[in-house]
């Protein structure tokens, strides 16, 4: 396990202030805590500006074999990791990645989802999502169930990897159509929306199989972890800051709280999980090559973000566990996302399994 | 003394790999054949003691001061090369990748005392203590922490009374590397205990030799005993050895302190990647427990962002923007490397207890060496309040007094 520091781009600070400055503009964190109370009015409205600002046109695939570096995508998922917007996006940018590495169009706006959620890694993806899916042998039907499907599947596409026969398919499955059965579920952040679909034949359509399959799964479920990884190092950023500047603010004693050793070397490890979480991310987006990378950041951002968030709101007192106040959204956000595509233990189980067939020689490690 | 025909190229070297090159092609052909082996073969054990070897490492430091090469920011006539600081880094990497940077004992003259004169000395003191110390000619140590001002620096109660043209220094000093083979060292004391404690303080150099310092040896957790103590008792100093203004010794010694944390980068003990290796170990053995394997995955994942973002610190500073992050490596570098260390003892069992005094490569002898990595040269605690102070801008500690003076402080 090597990763190389990648040389920094300027032109994407840009891009990032670029979409922060517009979902300033759109609410803020007020977008998140819109969707909490069950008003996705600005939602929408950032749904359609983000749709405008052509970021779902990143995520196409134009080669899957040779996967690209995802610096542009992933400097606005960062923006809207610092918003606790990225789960709302990610599953449809992923989604329409997939799509277009298979050479098809990708679903309307920001619908449609990959049922690969559960799975650290494409490869474990396969025999997941096979448990209890039938493919009729025509391969126009299906049955069964597909459950934690991420993303927002309403009138959209469902692509469903399943390993029938000892062979790795595509499946996709039109959400709207008979015989099928959504089950959405509320989950702990307003940004992430979970589903379970019961199927009953319904019409379904292999979008790919066998090596192609495999090649396109892989290059989404990458972007999906370097994607939430990124949006998760930059939450944290935002977190440790929100927090930071709660301990200059708040008096106590007489003094800011911030001049106490207790919350001020506090701060400062909230700052260096976000820092060393940051540089991971950014590595691991930059590294179109290193199989290892992305496992490592979503190991690591996961956990810095927790990590942040749980100490943001104890920093915050009494104010971080009211409804009223934003910290409970980045503590959600953070822990959601923490297991999303499973969570830090299952990567490192990834990255351990590796180490082990690399029979402990120094450089592979 | 001119660079040897071999580096003559160097200053006007046309790339950093192009340095790179000339300073390699002479450290092979200057280097003793088994230090080269050593390095070809990546046997840190074999280096390390190579470098251990007093007499050997001492004999390579003859050779390479005399060149500039260790010193090479520093002004062509006190012993440097005149070259910018990028230039000097690189240099000093490539001794480093060799392990060829000047021995541990010329450590703190280097880039503590050196860096110090350079700052705030008078020429003649320039002329006088910098070219020696850049050959390797004399040994500096540095006399700054007390028993009783470790963190608190500016606390210190060593007293200097001025007499004439001389001055009179009595106190305890504490944590002195190298303090018996040196010939020279810095010194902090109190010049005025009524001033607040920052502002009565004078910097001097000592001369080691003289009547009145006694040193006795500390013995650490580890065996060894790598520092003194010094006490100092009634030692006349001349008024000629005091570096900047009298009670103006605080801006000097926190110039040393920024030469000390600049030279960072190049520190001598610096090590390869500590989880990287235990990662190597769990990873090769069948019989592993899976939760430690998963310990020293995160530990090596945490080794690998610290890595990055001290490349991108790296980066920053090269492009002008020095990033405030450069704080974080101290605190991470040290915590990681207990860390690793007591993985390394819950990882290896009964087979990872085998200790005995002055060992180095066992991990049970890791546990105890990396103790110190928290607490020397700014405890972890001082390296938070240094990043939630000047990195993020929080209020001072309400417990620090500026304006009382000194003689009015509580002290252990």
């Amino acid at each position: 396990m090597n990763i190389a520091f990648p040389e920094p781009d300027p032109e994407l600070a840009e891009v990032s202030a670029a979409a922060s400055a517009m979902l300033v503009r759109l609410g803020g964190l007020e977008i998140a805590r819109g969707l909490l109370d069950g008003d996705d009015k600005a939602a929408r409205r950032a749904d359609a500006m983000l749709l405008e600002f052509g970021l779902l046109d990143l995520a196409a695939c134009e080669d899957p074999a040779r996967p690209a570096p995802l610096r542009h995508l992933a400097a606005v998922t960062g923006a809207l990791g610092s918003f606790v917007l990225a789960a709302r996006y990610i599953p449809g940018l992923v989604c329409a990645h997939l799509a277009t590495a298979m050479g098809l169009e990708a679903p309307q706006g920001w619908t449609g989802a990959v049922a690969f959620w559960d799975s650290p890694s494409a490869d474990l993806a396969w025999a997941r999502n096979a448990r209890g899916l039938v493919l009729h042998p025509s391969g126009a039907k299906v049955d069964g169930a597909a459950v934690n499907i991420v993303g927002d599947i309403s009138d959209s596409v469902v692509f469903l990897p399943a390993q029938i026969d000892g062979e790795e398919l595509l499946i996709a499955v039109e959400v709207g159509g008979a015989g099928v059965d959504v089950r959405p579920r509320r989950s702990l952040s307003p940004t992430l929306q979970i589903s379970d679909i019961a199927f009953q034949g319904a019409s379904a359509k292999v979008a790919a199989r066998g090596e192609a399959a495999r090649i396109a799964l892989h290059s989404a479920h990458r972007l999906a972890l370097c994607a939430v990884a990124t949006a998760q190092a930059h939450a944290a950023a935002t977190a440790a800051q929100m927090a930071t500047t709660y301990a200059q603010e708040r008096f106590q004693f007489g003094l800011p709280i911030g001049s106490f050793q207790a919350i001020k070397h506090r701060c400062a490890d909230m700052y260096i999980e976000a820092q060393l979480a940051r540089s991971m991310a950014d590595a691991a987006v930059a590294d179109a090559g290193n199989l290892d990378a992305p496992h490592a950041a979503k190991a690591f951002c996961g956990d810095a973000y927790s990590f942040v968030a749980t100490k943001a709101v104890q920093i915050h007192g009494g104010i971080g566990i009211t409804w009223e106040h934003a910290a409970h959204l980045f503590f959600r956000d953070a822990h959601a996302s923490a297991t999303l595509l499973g969570g830090a233990a299952a990567h490192r189980r990834v990255l351990a399994g590796r180490a082990r067939s690399a029979g402990g020689a120094l450089e592979a490690v | 003394m001119p660079l040897p025909l071999a580096l003559s190229g160097l200053p006007d070297a046309p790339s950093e790999t192009a340095a790179v090159e000339l300073v390699e092609a002479w450290l092979r052909a200057e280097l003793a054949p088994e230090w080269v082996r050593a390095i070809d073969a990546s046997d840190p054990v074999a280096l390390f003691a190579l470098r251990e070897d007093d007499a050997l490492s001492t004999a390579w430091f003859s050779k390479l001061g005399p060149t500039g090469l260790s010193t090479a920011a520093w002004p062509v006539a006190y012993g440097g090369l005149g070259l910018p600081r990028a230039r000097a880094q690189t240099i000093g990497r490539t001794l480093a990748k060799y392990g060829a940077g000047p021995p541990l004992k010329y450590f703190t003259g280097l880039n503590h005392a050196g860096p110090t004169v350079l700052d705030c000395g008078d020429e003649v003191q320039r002329v006088r203590f910098l070219p020696p110390l850049a050959r390797g000619e004399e040994i500096w140590c540095q006399l700054f922490s007390e028993p009783g001002a470790g963190s608190d620096l500016a606390g210190v109660a060593t007293r200097a009374r001025r007499e004439g043209d001389n001055w009179i220094i009595t106190g305890q000093k504490v944590w002195t590397s190298y303090a018996r083979q040196s010939d020279y060292a810095i010194l902090l004391a109190r010049s005025d205990p009524d001033k607040p404690k920052h502002q009565g303080l004078t910097f001097f150099i000592l001369d080691m030799r003289l009547p009145g310092i006694e040193i006795r040896p500390i013995k650490q957790i580890t065996g060894m005993a790598e520092f003194n103590q010094v006490f100092l008792d009634e030692v006349i100093v001349p008024d000629s050895f005091r570096v900047g203004g009298v009670d103006n010794g605080w801006r000097v010694a926190t110039s040393t302190m920024l030469s000390e944390r600049a030279g960072l980068g190049n520190q001598p003990g610096e090590t390869a990647d500590v989880a990287a290796k235990l990662l190597a170990r769990v990873a090769a053995d069948p019989e592993s427990e899976p939760a430690i394997l998963d310990q020293a995955v995160a530990l090596r994942l945490r080794e690998i962002a610290l890595n990055l973002v001290m490349a991108r610190v790296a980066h920053d500073a090269r492009a002008g923007t020095p990033g405030p992050e450069g704080a974080i490596g101290k605190v991470c570098r040290s915590e990681l490397s207990q860390a690793v260390s007591e993985l390394g003892v819950a990882g290896a069992g009964l087979g990872g207890l085998d200790w005995k005094p002055r060992d180095m490569g066992s991990p049970a002898a890791a546990l105890l060496v990396t103790r110190a990595a928290t607490v020397a040269g700014g405890s972890s605690e001082m390296q938070r309040n240094i990043i939630g102070e000047r990195v993020l801008g929080l209020p001072k500690d309400p417990g620090v007094d500026p304006r009382t003076p000194w003689r009015d402080l509580r002290r252990s």
